[in-house]
């Protein structure tokens, strides 16, 4: 048996898919989990006469990217989302046309994108995650065959918003504190 | 020594739960509707026991049980400093009607209602030192039968198993 014990809270513990909003709009069934990963790049410092040892690391960036596979696949607004350079026509039955975007920016198209956890009630926001300008990378595999459901992979690249002092990107939390 | 809190607790939690939600669902349910349903009207009353192992004598219907298959704490798998265990849960419901349609139609609602209860549900215990969180993985449904041969008016049972996997996060 255990000599002594960690404290151990499990009502801080979480299980749960969560509702993913682009822009105000609910994208739907996703598939293979939503993953967000968050990097602050770092830049070592050093000394000649310390060698290669590492003295002290700075911040030189931030990096943050949110994965998920959507799997709405007929709904071309979701297309769109993926595929945010590319043409989408709103008439009749709706199309996505690949055009040459050459020059195209990703900030131009970068929009909020938000994750609620279902766990919580829709006016709990107190774990939702608050991306502040999103774009897809605009990179992604569709496949289709008789065994295996059609599905979207997007990777949206997180950029700062500017228009704030210090420029911000994520917030897990309330945004509204 | 930490005090435990696994197989008894979780199942407890379980049928707790149930209990509480169960009634509202079972009248989500019955107030549905959506015209994909049969037309038939389907009691949907309230589970009349709940037990944690089949009985030996006769039981009025419907009956819930709520079988523990296994409880898997995972060491090596999470690593963990506390239980972080997984439970194989099985949460059975057993029916009974005099028309054998109106009895598998009966338990189609009742899975219904286990459902929207049960999948994704998180439990936290009175004392705050237990969550669970519930995963439905499946529901199987036995064959109707009867007790009573081939006595035309006699009633048949049918059971419905919702097979779950039920997240266990404690202390040591």
């Amino acid at each position: 048996m255990s000599i002594s014990y960690a404290t151990v809270t499990p009502t801080s513990m979480e299980l749960t898919p969560v509702r993913v909003k682009f822009s105000g709009t609910d994208l739907g069934g996703t598939l293979g989990n939503v993953v967000i990963n968050a990097k602050y790049t770092k830049a070592e410092i050093k000394a000649d006469q310390f060698g290669t040892l590492v003295l002290d690391r700075r911040v030189s960036g931030l990096e943050i990217t949110v994965t998920t596979e959507l799997n709405e696949v007929l709904n071309k607004a979701n297309w769109n989302v993926v595929f945010p350079h590319a043409q989408y026509l709103t008439t009749s039955t709706a199309a996505i046309q690949f055009n040459s975007a050459v020059g195209d920016s990703d900030l131009s198209r970068a929009h909020v994108l938000l994750l609620h956890p279902l766990s919580l009630a829709d006016a709990d926001v107190s774990s939702d995650h608050t991306f502040f300008k999103a774009c897809a990378s605009a990179e992604s595999s569709i496949t289709y065959g008789p065994t295996e459901q059609a599905k979207l992979k997007i990777v949206w690249n997180i950029l700062p918003d500017t228009s704030v002092s210090p420029a911000k990107l994520y917030r897990y939390g309330d945004t509204t504190i | 020594m930490g005090t435990r809190r696994l197989a008894e607790v979780t199942v407890e939690m379980i049928i707790a739960y149930i209990k509480a939600n169960i009634s509202a669902s079972l009248d989500d349910t019955s107030a549905d509707t959506d015209t994909n349903r049969w037309p038939e009207a389907v009691s949907l009353e309230d589970p009349r026991n709940y037990l944690i192992a089949a009985p030996a004598q006769a039981y009025t219907t419907p009956t819930v049980i709520v079988y523990l298959d296994n409880f898997d704490y995972r060491p090596s798998q999470k690593g963990a400093n506390h239980i972080n265990a997984m439970a194989k849960i099985t949460v059975a419901c057993i029916l009974e009607d005099r028309d054998l349609e109106r009895l598998a139609l009966k338990a189609y609602r009742y899975n219904d209602a286990f459902h929207e209860v049960l999948a994704q549900a998180e439990i936290v215990d009175s004392n705050n030192a237990v969550k669970l969180v519930v995963i439905v993985e499946r529901t199987s449904f036995t064959p109707e039968f009867s007790n009573a041969g081939d006595e035309p008016l006699g009633t048949f049972r049918k059971e419905l198993h919702l097979e779950c996997s039920v997240e266990h996060y404690s202390n040591f």
